[in-house]
């Protein structure tokens, strides 16, 4: 007999139904008081509580947020940006969150299920707490044709990695300050203030970026997957060829050799790569050529140094002349 | 006289006539503001009545000629101001692609506050288009043959969106797992390769408020089955979601996986015997909450009728089936996670469907209770992983035939992924046969992975099976499972 195992509301040598019934109802009501007990989130200082995909998003809400946020990325420069684990803490800051700033174009699948978890309607697509940071920006790469999986993870809407060239920083700082007012329009001012900051200070940089990267004009560069267009049209670089044969599908030995083939061709000197790919391909395609391996921080936070958007650059520059 | 009968009795028929009345109470002065609005007649109707004088109706033709001309300038004065708007909305377009929009979405991007010419290179409009991919074909070096210029993909704003993938069709996915068996005993199946199940998943939000989620199954040898089929409301009140419909219970880590996302072919012996191949699903209610903890703590209940045998059979709610999980995930560091959760169902279960005989001895208790943990590494680059996940199962059975038993089981596998595409493990199980008296299985698993890419994988598992009172055998698995369309993310 299971006495001690079974509540006596499910012991079925006594049938008394109604008994039974108000009983698991009053379970139902107990495991409900349970949840009941969570607390309504507190507000932080007062300050605006900003959720971004990535620590490039992370980086310009702060400087457009100023002291007024409080700014978490989930994604990390160290990872690839399509494949950020969902971590269920991120589900956490998320119903906490006041504004929710995606890099948009689909680049962040991983993204749905959390927002879809998170119980704050504020940040649920387009709702009035969420900022699709590519609103405006002019893509590159944009498909004509109807995309499918047989290209590999192409995406639909144009290449997803705007924010490696500094000018579009002026629409995704936009797009987050639009966001910004709308949870405060209080501070709305404030906010426009503090864009035209960093804006100013940003355009004084690319103009020192844009000097320092004159020796880099019509250089001949392998890269391993599909992330720098934005990067080459700004910088005036020349991407001969791509280790991956098609976005996110690994190199095969005989792309490996199409592209040795297609480097010294070109003579290419330069293999440039984000960090979380692995080396073996670069390196395989560098020993044969001659060529120098060169490992750019992709976005901020790539590197412990590379903290914020204006470091990403100059850390990449300097990188890039290095190995000239 | 009873005009219309309205359920819930007298208090709420009131309830809904005070509301009728308020409703009809805010109509008012909006109509009332709307009749203020109308012009009022300039023309007095008394001329027709009254026959004026010819010097009268030259008069008033020329109190009318004027008002007429005072309109018209009106009216140019209002075209013009709209024409101006127009044409600044154009110019800014065409800078920007943003059209500017109402003030209840965000602001147009302005670009005259940039100091544009400093910041912008060559010509940007030309600059963004097209790179040509030079002497490489699409073929050769993966660089897509590309065109034109979009302005983005994004929701707001009024940026080009891809007009393919802009509809309100849900999302829907087919996978097909194709799976060739080779065993020594007929028990393990027949040595064949077949499409062990084909599956047809279709999921969308219905409103703000709520998703939706059909999948169907058909598994070889059977029909095409509802898998699972269930409405999730994402918001509820203190932090709640729902659930209702047709869904796996929660119920440890593995439950809620399905067959073609199991980690290894199989599902664990102690999963299959306990809650069936298909493992414990309900048709129920459930109720999720985030508990207010400082680590991701969340605790699940689903109130079911009782449809996963052996231990739930009774398909009604007259003795439900209670099913809870309180699941814990801490973040040890950014690379490892630890994944603690407890579960417990409880129910009754048919040991007679002879209701005539005595209706009193139908359905007899039974209860599982679960421990799950898994310890995951991501390094940052994620090309090589590793995951150690264990399960425990007790249960509790009352059945007259075989006495009142008490049951374990429990499996534990560990996988590494060794670079992007291939992954190893092992796992070993030990169950208890709930329906046969004394008799157990033990087994081990080993396995390798390939994954084509995220939407094909290749597996082949071998598996040695050591039966007490049941027999012992050898399967060789080979499996190939494929995803085409939009298939939802994976939980963590």
């Amino acid at each position: 007999m299971f006495q001690s195992v079974f509540p006596s509301i499910y012991s079925s040598r006594h049938p008394g139904v109604l008994a039974t019934a108000a009983k698991i109802l009053a379970l139902v009501v107990l495991s409900l008081l349970l949840f009941v007990m969570s607390p309504a989130a507190m507000a932080a200082g007062g300050k605006i509580k900003v959720v971004t995909t990535s620590q490039d998003l992370a980086a310009i809400a702060r400087s457009v947020g100023g002291d007024k946020v409080e700014v978490f990325a989930m994604g990390k420069g160290y990872q690839n940006p399509h494949f950020v684990p969902p971590r269920p803490s991120f589900i956490l800051k998320l119903k906490d969150a006041d504004l929710l700033v995606s890099s948009g174009l689909d680049l962040e699948p991983w993204l749905q299920p959390l927002v879809e978890n998170s119980r704050n309607a504020n940040v649920f697509t387009n709702a009035s707490g969420y900022v699709d940071a590519s609103v405006g920006v002019p893509l590159l790469q944009v498909p004509s044709n109807r995309v499918t999986r047989q290209m590999g993870d192409l995406h639909g809407f144009g290449n997803p990695h705007y924010w490696l060239d500094p000018v579009n920083a002026k629409y995704i700082s936009a797009n987050i300050v639009n966001g910004l007012k709308r949870v405060d329009p209080q501070d709305a001012a404030y906010f426009d203030q503090q864009r035209q900051i960093f804006l100013k200070q940003l355009s004084g940089k690319i103009t020192g970026w844009m000097n320092a990267a004159k020796p880099l004009q019509g250089l001949k560069v392998i890269a391993y997957h599909n992330s720098w267009p934005y990067f080459e049209k700004r910088f005036g670089l020349n991407i001969v060829a791509l280790l991956e044969p098609k976005p996110g599908i690994p190199p095969s030995p005989k792309h490996l050799q199409e592209v040795i083939r297609k480097a010294k061709e070109e003579n290419v000197k330069v293999i440039i790569m984000d960090p979380y790919f692995p080396r073996s391909g670069p390196d395989l395609v560098a020993k044969a050529t001659g060529a120098k391996v060169v490992v750019l921080p992709s976005s901020v936070g790539a590197f412990p140094d590379v903290t914020d958007y204006f470091s990403l650059f100059d850390r990449q520059i300097a990188l890039l002349k290095q190995a000239l | 006289m009873k005009t219309f009968a309205f359920p819930g009795g007298r208090h709420l028929r009131l309830i809904a006539s005070a509301g009728m009345l308020l409703l009809l109470g805010l109509q008012a002065p909006c109509i009332a503001a709307e009749e203020k609005t109308l012009p009022e007649p300039d023309i007095t109707v008394q001329a027709v009545a009254s026959q004026p004088s010819p010097e009268e109706m030259q008069r008033q033709l020329q109190a009318l000629q004027e008002k007429m001309a005072a309109m018209q300038q009106d009216y140019d004065a209002k075209l013009r101001e709209l024409n101006a708007t127009i044409q600044s909305f154009t110019v800014q377009i065409s800078k920007t692609g943003v059209v500017p929009v109402q003030p209840t979405q965000p602001v147009p991007v302005d670009d005259q506050d940039i100091g544009e010419e400093l910041i912008f290179g060559p010509d940007d409009a030309q600059a963004a288009s097209a790179k040509p991919a030079g002497p490489l074909t699409p073929q050769t070096l993966g660089v897509p043959l590309f065109s034109g210029q979009n302005t983005g993909g994004g929701t707001y704003g009024g940026n080009a969106i891809n007009r393919q993938v802009q509809t309100f069709n849900p999302d829907i996915a087919v996978t097909g797992d194709f799976v060739g068996n080779a065993a020594n005993h007929k028990l393990a199946g027949r040595n064949r390769i077949g499409a062990r199940e084909l599956e047809f998943s279709f999921s969308a939000p219905i409103d703000p408020y709520a998703s939706a989620t059909f999948i169907f199954s058909k598994p070889e040898d059977e029909t095409l089955e509802v898998e699972e089929g269930y409405i999730k409301v994402l918001q509820l009140p203190w932090d709640l979601q729902a659930k209702v419909g047709k869904m796996y219970s929660p119920f440890g880590k593995l439950n809620a996986t399905h067959t073609h996302e199991l980690p290894q072919t199989d599902r664990p012996n102690v999963l299959t015997n306990f809650f069936g191949d298909e493992g414990l699903k309900e048709t129920g209610v459930a109720l999720s909450k985030i508990l207010p903890t400082p680590w991701f703590s969340s605790l699940d209940v689903q109130l079911g009728n009782g449809q996963t045998g052996p231990f739930f059979s009774r398909d009604a709610l007259t003795r439900p089936t209670l099913i809870s999980r309180w699941r814990n995930v801490f973040e040890l560091s950014d690379t490892r996670f630890l994944e603690v959760g407890l579960s417990g169902a409880l129910g009754s279960r048919t040991i007679n469907f002879d209701t005539a005989v005595n209706p009193d001895q139908i359905y007899r208790s039974s209860g599982v209770q679960g421990l799950d943990i898994t310890y995951r590494w991501i390094p940052p680059n994620q090309n090589h992983q590793f995951t150690w996940q264990t399960e425990l199962l007790a249960a509790q059975m009352e059945s007259p035939a075989l006495g009142d038993r008490r049951l374990f089981g429990g499996y534990s596998f560990a996988e590494y992924k060794f670079n992007q595409r291939w992954s190893a493990g092992v796992r070993a199980d030990y169950s208890d046969v709930p329906l046969l008296a004394d008799a157990r299985e033990y087994a081990i698993a080993p396995y390798v992975n390939f994954f084509q890419s995220e939407f094909g994988r290749v597996r082949m598992e071998y598996k040695h099976t050591v039966g007490k009172n049941t027999p012992s055998h050898d399967q060789l698995w080979l499996q190939y499972t494929v995803l085409i369309g939009t298939h939802p993310a994976h939980a963590f």
